[in-house]
């Protein structure tokens, strides 16, 4: 199981509707993980990997309270940072609000390779 | 919650102003670094990316000057004392929303269009001979670039010149 999947089951199993990883289809709500950027830790094999969730609901509220609901689910995953809280970034090209947070999670390099 | 923290420990054996001084040079050469992985459209977005101490810059100010100039190094030498912070900072209405929408995707080559410094040497033979007037305009593609993320994408590599700032740093003031 990737990190990914790992971070996106986390998140189906605290009961977030509509959890897409990567990308999303065209619905008016739902929550996407998607990693971003990984950065290698100086002299040991492993790496700093970063995610972002984003949230797109209809409206602000609804949005500001799902990717609360999201942090709330991945708080206890191990090592896991938040590099900021659930932020708004104004409304979509279609009307629906967006909230989005960052975070990074300390990885091997063997457990990139873990199925 | 939980706050990250790099210890540089070069940068700790210096003078406070010494340190500050590197990482003022480390902001700039993080907005270098930046620069050729964002959005591009007119440039305003990136001449906007500045580095301050202290506190961010005035947002207004600085979207009003990047629409014309670079603004990297517009708060050079307004250091607040006793501050031990530098910031980077894009100062655009939509900054935010570029650099943290992953969706985001440079659109197709755009042709601007733009006056022929000679518009006699614009026009054609065959054109002439038809007798065409008016101003010639040539379409000349404006490139497809940048994409979310570039702070985050730039900083590893500029922090990792730590060590070459605080050279500089030193010099810059007289320090051995």
């Amino acid at each position: 199981m990737t990190l990914l999947e790992k971070l996106h089951a986390r998140l189906v199993d605290a009961g977030i509707p509509h959890c897409y990883m990567l990308s999303s289809p065209d619905i008016p709500s739902c929550v996407t993980v998607a990693p971003y950027n990984s950065v290698p830790m100086a002299d040991i094999p492993m790496s700093r990997e970063s995610f972002q969730v984003a949230v797109r609901a209809p409206t602000y509220h609804e949005a500001l309270s799902t990717a609360w609901a999201a942090v709330k689910a991945l708080e206890y995953f191990p090592l896991l940072s938040f590099r900021q809280t659930p932020t708004y970034l104004g409304p979509n090209e279609d009307g629906s609000a967006v909230c989005v947070f960052n975070l990074d999670v300390p990885a091997s390099w063997d457990s990139h390779n873990e199925r | 919650m939980s706050i990250r923290v790099d210890w540089h420990e070069n940068i700790a054996k210096v003078p406070p102003e010494v340190a500050m001084e590197a990482l003022w040079l480390t902001g700039q050469n993080l907005i270098t670094e930046a620069t050729n992985n964002i959005p591009l459209d007119t440039g305003t977005l990136r001449r906007s990316g500045t580095v301050t101490v202290g506190a961010l810059p005035p947002f207004a100010e600085v979207y009003e000057g990047a629409q014309s100039e670079d603004q990297a190094k517009r708060y050079e030498g307004e250091k607040q004392p006793g501050s031990r912070v530098v910031y980077v900072s894009y100062n655009t209405p939509y900054a935010r929303r570029l650099h943290e929408n992953l969706n985001w995707r440079p659109r197709d080559w755009k042709y601007s269009r733009r006056k022929r410094r000679s518009v006699k040497g614009g026009y054609t033979r065959k054109s002439r001979a038809a007798g065409f007037e008016g101003t010639y305009v040539r379409k000349i593609p404006k490139p497809a670039v940048g994409g979310p993320k570039w702070i985050e994408r730039a900083a590893p590599r500029a922090f990792s010149r730590m060590d070459e700032m605080v050279r500089r740093a030193k010099a810059k003031m007289g320090v051995v």
